[in-house]
């Protein structure tokens, strides 16, 4: 299915990223939140200390 | 109070004291809990924080607000991020999920005074054209429970078909508003992208996700509208842009169209269905109110079913990297390295559909495939978006099908996925577009509803709601109701 795109000519055409062809705003680089992260933590499988505990990697 | 009043009627209703929100909350919540068990539209009911909401609003209207929206029970597609309650974007990944925080669009309508009753059922991250591939079981169409609903968002279509409730919030990124919404014979929109902000709403592809309201009238559609949308400064592609019609749209209703349109037929969306009786017979109910109708041509029709596959699949491919069972979400038990904890964690989360789009998108993305797949993908979307744009200097709206057939058999497609990625050959061109479509009930095939689909230019949202809002005044396809749902 995929491989009927070939057909098509695409010589001379930009490709379309945004699909009203416009860029993402920017903001300044200011903080905006002071998030709470015992909250947005209650969820993680595993936590310690406000850090996600996975498997260890360094023997 | 009936089960099929509208959101605007039954606005009226609390608004003269014929009833409290708390009354009415109360028997949507009754209503659901009956009918759940037969449709399984909904993944949570909300009972507990719908009648808190609805005893705010209660309060507030006792103290002089007469907001058009204070105190109106709807439903959210759970794939909207709310604070405190179970978002599971219909996979077993998110089956534990609670979200810290609230959507834009969760909150937007929380401060109207809307009360969510519950969650609806959906396909797993958005992936699907029936509703079979959401971890919470396949949803049944209020017309016929052995046939689908469509998809993605299946379950808010199947609960505004049934009655359970007025209005849904949905989101269509290839259709997943439009096709639901014409399987199950109800009216959904999918506004301009970034005219709906996507903070909070899980991503499935974010160049073309969007959200929109699924209701049983276009009246419906606008009001949900006016609540849904506006800029947001939390999503970098929100429109920042006024529109005074949008603004008034709440707490005035639908312009009365005042002028005759010309309508476009592209060609390519017509053949000799047989399902298409009712929207030869809307063309003909369209030119009776004064409209003309002319053909036109978007030559690039045919491509658009694999470029969406490729750009949607390579953005879900990335989207979907971030469930990697630490931060939240489903982690395997006992898992004896990282390495395992992210293999086994992704290997039992997620479904089959989701599996392949992602293995999809990542292939297309690789090195020594990105240009003849993703690129060639993005070239062809500007031709189809420039199709849609040489067509609108001709004609002011377009009118095509919304889907080939009514709603099919459960498990009739499920072996089939080209087949059933054709479901979505009439609603994914203007997803890639950007541009806002609507489908209406216009009639039946076998007894089944079928939709029709009509598509504007870029934030013309307000000439779909009027030229739907006329034609639901002329016809009563938006009136006919399943039977025995409950």
């Amino acid at each position: 299915m995929i491989d009927t795109m070939q057909a098509v000519n695409t010589d001379g055409v930009e490709p379309l990223s945004h699909p009203l062809d416009t860029t993402a705003r920017l903001r300044s680089d200011e903080v905006t939140e002071h998030p709470d992260p015992a909250h947005f933590q209650s969820g993680a499988p595993a936590t310690a200390d406000h850090y996600y505990v996975v498997p260890r990697v360094v023997e | 109070m009936s089960e099929f009043s509208s959101l605007r009627e039954m606005s009226a209703d609390l608004a003269k004291g014929a009833y409290s929100s708390v009354e009415l909350t109360q028997a949507h919540l009754e209503r659901i809990q009956t009918a759940n068990a037969a449709l399984n539209c909904f993944i949570s009911i909300n009972a507990e924080s719908a009648l808190a909401a609805a005893t705010k609003a209660d309060q507030q209207r006792a103290q002089g607000d007469q907001r058009a929206t204070l105190g109106l029970p709807f439903a959210h597609k759970d794939i909207f991020c709310t604070r405190d309650i179970l978002t599971t974007a219909g996979s077993k990944m998110l089956s534990n999920f609670v979200a810290p925080y609230d959507a834009t669009v969760v909150s937007n309508m929380a401060a109207a005074g809307m009360i969510s009753v519950g969650k609806t059922n959906m396909d797993e991250f958005a992936m699907g054209s029936s509703n079979e591939n959401s971890f919470f079981g396949t949803v049944s169409n209020p017309w016929d429970h052995t046939r689908v609903p469509g998809g993605s968002s299946g379950g808010s279509a199947a609960a505004v078909a049934a009655g359970l409730v007025a209005g849904a919030t949905g989101t269509d990124t290839g259709g997943s508003i439009r096709q639901p919404a014409a399987l199950c014979g109800i009216t959904g929109l999918k506004p301009t992208y970034g005219r709906v902000s996507r903070y909070g709403m899980i991503a499935f592809a974010s160049s073309l996700d969007q959200a929109g309201p699924m209701t049983r009238t276009a009246e419906d559609a606008a009001l949900m509208l006016g609540v849904m949308a506006g800029f947001d400064p939390k999503d970098s592609t929100s429109s920042e842009r006024h529109d005074d019609w949008l603004d008034g749209v709440v707490a005035n209703g639908i312009a009365v169209l005042d002028r005759p349109l010309t309508i476009g037929l592209p060609r390519e969306y017509f053949s000799d269905n047989p399902n298409f009786g009712g929207i030869e017979a809307a063309k003909t109910e369209l030119e009776k109110m004064g409209h003309t109708l002319v053909d036109v041509s978007l030559p690039h029709t045919e491509s658009a079913v694999p470029v969406y596959y490729v750009l949607a699949s390579a953005e879900a491919s990335t989207n979907l990297s971030r469930y990697d069972g630490v931060r939240y979400g489903h982690r395997c038990e006992d898992p004896q390295s990282l390495q395992d904890l992210y293999e086994r964690s992704r290997e039992e989360g997620f479904g089959a559909e989701v599996k392949r789009r992602i293995l999809t998108g990542t292939y297309t993305l690789s090195v020594g495939y990105f240009d003849a797949y993703y690129l060639k993908a993005q070239k062809i979307r500007r031709l189809i978006s420039e199709d849609f744009q040489r067509a609108f200097t001709q004609v002011d709206v377009l009118l095509a099908p919304t889907s080939p057939t009514p709603a099919f058999e459960k498990n009739q497609l499920t072996d089939d996925h080209v087949a059933m990625y054709q479901q979505d050959l009439f609603t994914v061109p203007t997803s890639l577009a950007g541009l806002p479509a609507m489908s209406l009930p216009c009639g039946f095939s076998n007894g089944l509803p079928m939709g029709m689909q009509l598509i504007a230019p870029a934030f013309r949202e307000d000439l779909l709601l009027e030229l739907a809002a006329q034609y639901q005044r002329q016809t009563d396809w938006h009136l006919k109701r399943p039977e025995a749902v409950v």
